[in-house]
């Protein structure tokens, strides 16, 4: 089979409507095992966390959540970054041509956490598309972005099988 | 910048203004730092009162669609980047990587009623076979329902139960040629009927997927669903940026 697979993030509908992200927190934390093994860390290591609930309509819609080394927060201007645009704005501003993006893409069960800030039950099913960017093999970020399934559908459209 | 206004319409010229402006602007064809045309002009162009055009451009103001800079109404509105459409490997890579040949067991074949949810696809009483996908212990980690219409298939059920891939059945006995897939994911909550297949409680995260499979002249072959296990869907997706 022709290995041409399109991944179209949100579902039309969504897309007719505007998304105001909101900075929410920024929180320094310890990096969990998860986000080490991401980072290519081994032992404990501190780093920076933003927080952003995106509203459509003053509905929580999207929460994302960026992880950085503190040598890297340091480099940037936290207040210009936006969600959605990280590849662009690290690019801009981490002087660097060379730099990857790669996503893992996943389904999970809201946390109290995300229950509360994204105003659903705890129960209800939640896709979660974790991302790595990267300078050539060192890792520099790394968000989580959480979006309640009721709010999106994902169309996946593949090309010509030979 | 393209707006046909039908004054024959009930809905009102303000909200056809506002309606065409929004799909316009989420379709890129007018793009964010884009002027929009002044009051004056549209005025002029559209044949509609000052007041008419000012109201659609304040509700799109207030959607945060558009905003004033420098005395002219621009577009702010930010589609999601083009970096998210990428091309990604699902499903096959990760049970390849964890050294497991997936085997797959039909357990149901049935002609039935057409589902309400599937009568965009078809017209007539379906063809159902349901499977199940095994990892290497048995354990099911998927339960997969194609749907076929029989009248494009005779003898479709006597030649499922031969037991041979289906797709083969299907392009060597009728001659269908698979060419393309829409597909659908959604994360869902799974009922009790899909808890008990993959062995989950009522209420458990699950994904669930429907494909419609096309020949090349876009000829509906087959329609499928899945409801999976949430641990083992997991898709890479790199950026093409």
């Amino acid at each position: 089979m022709h290995d041409a697979f399109y991944f179209i993030w949100v579902d039309d509908f969504i897309l007719q409507f505007a998304i105001v992200f909101h900075l929410a927190l920024i929180d320094k934390i310890d990096l969990d095992t998860r986000q080490l093994y991401y980072f290519g860390f081994k032992e404990q290591q501190k780093a920076y966390k933003l927080n952003w609930i995106g509203y459509i309509h003053e509905v929580p819609f999207i929460q994302t959540m960026l992880y950085l080394p503190e040598s890297i927060f340091n480099e940037l201007h936290i207040e210009n970054i936006q969600p959605l645009y990280f590849v662009d704005y690290f690019k801009k501003h981490l002087n660097t041509q060379v730099l990857d993006a790669t996503s893992h893409f996943n389904i999970l069960a809201c946390t109290p956490d995300l229950s509360y800030s994204l105003k659903i039950d705890k129960s209800e099913a939640c896709h979660v598309l974790t991302t790595q960017y990267q300078i050539k093999d060192t890792c520099i970020a790394l968000t989580d972005t959480i979006i309640p399934a009721k709010f999106l559908r994902l169309k996946f459209e593949i090309g010509d099988r030979p | 910048m393209n707006i046909n206004l039908d004054r024959r319409s009930k809905t009102p010229l303000t909200q056809q203004l506002e309606i065409q402006l929004r799909g316009l602007i989420a379709n890129n064809a007018l793009v964010q730092g884009q002027s929009l045309p002044s009051i004056d002009e549209l005025v002029q162009d559209l044949e509609m009162s000052n007041e008419q055009v000012m109201l659609a451009y304040h509700n799109l103001i207030q959607d945060q669609f558009i905003k004033i800079m420098d005395d002219a109404y621009v577009v702010t509105y930010a589609q999601f980047p083009t970096h998210f459409i990428s091309k990604f490997n699902a499903f096959g890579p990760i049970l390849a990587s964890m050294g497991i040949v997936p085997s797959i067991k039909t357990i149901k074949l049935e002609h039935i009623k057409t589902p309400s949810h599937l009568t965009q696809y078809f017209k007539c009483p379906v063809v159902l076979m349901t499977r199940r996908l095994y990892l290497g212990n048995q354990k099911n980690i998927a339960t997969i329902v194609s749907y076929f219409d029989p009248q494009q298939y005779p003898d479709l059920e006597t030649e499922l139960k031969k037991n041979l891939p289906y797709y083969e059945i299907l392009r060597e006995k009728y001659t269908v040629d698979f060419a393309s897939i829409d597909r659908f994911y959604e994360a869902i909550n799974l009922d009790e009927e899909s808890g008990i297949e993959l062995d989950l409680p009522k209420g458990a995260i699950g994904a669930y997927t429907l494909s419609a499979s096309y020949t090349k002249d876009r000829h509906l072959i087959e329609v499928a669903e899945s409801f999976t296990r949430p641990e083992t869907m997991h898709f890479s997706v790199k950026y093409t940026v």
